[in-house]
């Protein structure tokens, strides 16, 4: 069993890398941080009341988003390659994101179309919290239409379609808003969907992590119907699977994790895509009791890169975290996969 | 092996096709089918017949147009997903769709229905998996990547699955398919011997009929107009079933060997062939393929005469001899004439 040691090997080296990757995304920013800071914090000495407020505040809750981020919109790109036997099935293919940008849309878009409407008051009753409201109600609202379908559709391949018709129309939907919106609205619209990891606060994130951590424990529990999944739908079945309720499962463990990320952060897209295909090429193989953490640690570990590298050192302004993810991710995968010549594998 | 024996699987009334909406499909209808514990039955029939359809209807796949599916009584429908797969296993012919796993990996899934939600292997396991590997002559490719398999190989990685999955009832979809001689031969003998020795009942589909005859306790033939046939190899055969599921204009069914004749396009020319042994049946053979009648009677355009002696066959044609040294040159000279 050479392969095992080496599988615990990259995990440790992978989980190491993670650590170093935070501590570095904690010191970076338009305000430098020493790393004596890091530790005078960490053994509860007394500093700058500036720096820790900014460390505190800032740093910490968007380095955590980060980490909820890349695992939780690995883990849900895994899983949907895995349901769909897709390699371009990732965390929203059923529609998820472009519900929660209806949402979104109709919040910030349509408040202005119908001023004093439904949506305006509400607004005002949730100050910042009625964005995430909207894109909630608005993934949720499409994730409880795929679950229902999911009862209905036999196979796989139609629900696949059906999440990629089911964004088609609500994207159709956000346009014709857009067309409608002042300029103004339309702006703070497309900064939405730039996706930012730095409007999540504390109170924010005591709703995130526990959610993030719902649906990743949802997917650890499922791991061997999930391997037994990688066979097709019918061998699953003969060794004991019920696969209507494992896809059930899958769906819900997905919609969450991907609607609400989505919901705080804005759609970031490619990380649930990419993540799963690097892991498998850097561990050969297909068994989820391995890919499962391999894909939390790496989606972490890319999406704190990423972070870092937004943060656009000696600079004040920050890149959209969604054109970094895929401006340096994308050229990171093209490499791996020339490199490894075997993410086809898994999907022969 | 036990004395008693059980009906383990059976059908009543069974009705099978394809129920889509807007385009339903009757295959086969009021099927009574029964195996015993101990039992091998093969499922012979052309292609389309509904072979893998029924399979897949017993299996609890595919849902039946009428009638059930009965696993120790109990209809397969009432069955879970977990007692299912602990009763019954079945080796489909489909392609499996996936990479990156090894032989043993995939052989372990037959462990699933018995370990925990992790998937844990006791020893135990890892020795039921070890054996069966062995038992299909596969153990040496254990840590080999399934998608390096030859299809022969993986065939047998998926009756390993099967094996490891330990049940009573083993169906396989055409297992021997892909396979060369020796390797069906060994699986089909390997089946014969599970069935014979650990009481399991074991179904299978094949188009090696050569096999399933001399393998098989019970035949289900099916003909192409859709009609289930039941009886032991040779009752088949002698009620002339056989030939009648199988009949075509281009070849026929030889009762005296169990085996399938190509009818070969007739030339008008008889042959009357003098030899013995074997020496008879490979020459005549061997005219037959060209397309000669050969009789043994007189009335013939020419005569061949082998001679023992001098090992040559001597052609005799209106009082014209020739004489040759092998059948090629026997079959080039008569060619020419």
């Amino acid at each position: 069993m050479i392969n095992k040691h080496r599988h615990i090997i990259c995990i440790i080296a992978l989980f190491i890398a993670c650590l170093f990757f935070l501590i570095v995304d904690v010191l970076v920013g338009s305000v430098h941080i020493p790393l004596s800071t890091i530790k005078a914090v960490a053994l509860g000495q007394e500093v700058n009341t500036g720096i820790e407020y900014i460390l505190f505040n800032f740093r910490m809750p968007k380095a955590i988003t980060a980490i909820c981020c890349g695992a939780g919109l690995s883990v849900a790109g895994l899983l949907m390659q895995t349901m769909f036997r897709n390699p371009l099935a990732g965390p929203y293919v059923l529609g998820i994101s472009s519900g929660a940008s209806l949402g979104v849309a109709l919040f910030i878009l349509a408040a202005h179309v119908v001023s004093g409407s439904i949506v305006g008051i509400f607004s005002g009753m949730l100050g910042n919290w009625s964005l995430v409201i909207f894109a909630i109600a608005g993934s949720s609202l499409i994730m409880l239409l795929v679950i229902l379908l999911s009862y209905k559709v036999r196979d796989s391949v139609s629900l696949l379609i059906v999440g990629i018709m089911f964004g088609s129309i609500t994207g159709a939907v956000v346009n014709v808003l857009q067309y409608f919106s002042d300029p103004v609205s339309v702006q703070s619209f497309v900064i939405w969907t730039f996706g930012s990891l730095s409007g999540v606060t504390w109170d924010k994130l005591y709703i995130l992590v526990p959610l993030v951590s719902i649906g990743l424990l949802l997917a650890m529990y499922l791991l061997k119907p999930l391997n037994a999944l990688l066979l097709g739908e019918n061998q699953a079945r003969l060794i004991g699977i019920n696969v209507k309720r494992l896809r059930l499962l899958i769906i819900i463990s997905t919609c969450i994790m991907a609607g609400t990320l989505t919901a705080f952060t804005g759609p970031i897209a490619f990380i649930g895509i990419a993540v799963p295909h690097m892991v498998r090429s850097i561990f050969k193989t297909s068994d989820h009791k391995i890919l499962i953490p391999g894909v939390i640690l790496v989606g972490s570990i890319l999406m704190l890169i990423c972070d870092i590298i937004s943060q656009l050192p000696g600079m004040d302004s920050t890149l959209p975290i969604n054109s970094v993810t895929a401006i340096f991710g994308a050229p990171v995968v093209i490499w791996v996969i020339i490199k490894s010549r075997n993410v086809k594998a898994s999907f022969n | 092996m036990n004395s008693q024996r059980n009906i383990i699987l059976q059908s009543q009334d069974l009705s099978i096709g394809y129920d889509q909406p807007g385009n339903k499909k009757t295959l086969i209808e009021h099927l009574n089918l029964s195996i015993y514990e101990g039992q091998l039955v093969c499922l012979l029939g052309p292609n389309g017949c509904g072979k893998s359809t029924l399979m897949r209807t017993m299996s609890g796949l595919q849902r039946a147009l009428a009638g059930k599916t009965l696993i120790k009584g109990k209809a397969v429908k009432e069955h879970d997903f977990q007692e299912m797969s602990k009763l019954l296993s079945f080796v489909l012919s489909d392609g499996l769709g996936v990479g990156n796993l090894t032989v043993w990996q995939l052989a372990s899934f037959g462990r699933y229905p018995y370990n925990n939600w992790f998937g844990k292997m006791s020893s135990e396991d890892r020795e039921i998996i070890r054996r069966s590997l062995e038992q299909v002559n596969i153990l040496h490719l254990a840590d080999r990547d399934i998608t390096q398999l030859s299809d022969g190989e993986k065939q047998r990685a998926m009756i390993a699955k099967a094996l490891v999955q330990d049940t009573p009832i083993v169906l396989l979809d055409e297992p021997t398919a892909h396979l060369d001689l020796s390797n069906r031969v060994e699986i089909m003998r390997l089946l014969r011997h599970l069935a014979r020795e650990t009481g399991k009942a074991i179904l299978l589909s094949t188009h090696e009929l050569d096999l399933a005859l001399q393998a098989a306790d019970v035949i289900w033939l099916l003909n192409e107009h859709h009609q289930m046939n039941i009886g032991t190899p040779e009752d088949l055969v002698l009620t002339g079933k056989f030939e009648e599921a199988f009949h075509g204009n281009s070849f026929e069914f030889d009762l005296n060997t169990g085996n399938f004749r190509l009818n070969h396009s007739q030339h008008n020319i008889k042959i009357h062939l003098q030899a013995s042994g074997i020496t008879h049946f490979w020459t005549k053979r061997a005219l037959e393929r060209e397309g000669f009648l050969v009789t043994a009677t007189d009335d013939s355009d020419l005569t061949v005469e082998y001679n023992a002696t001098e090992k040559c066959w001597k052609i005799s044609r209106d009082n014209h001899l020739q004489d040759v040294n092998s059948i090629g040159e026997l079959i080039q000279l008569i060619r020419s004439i």
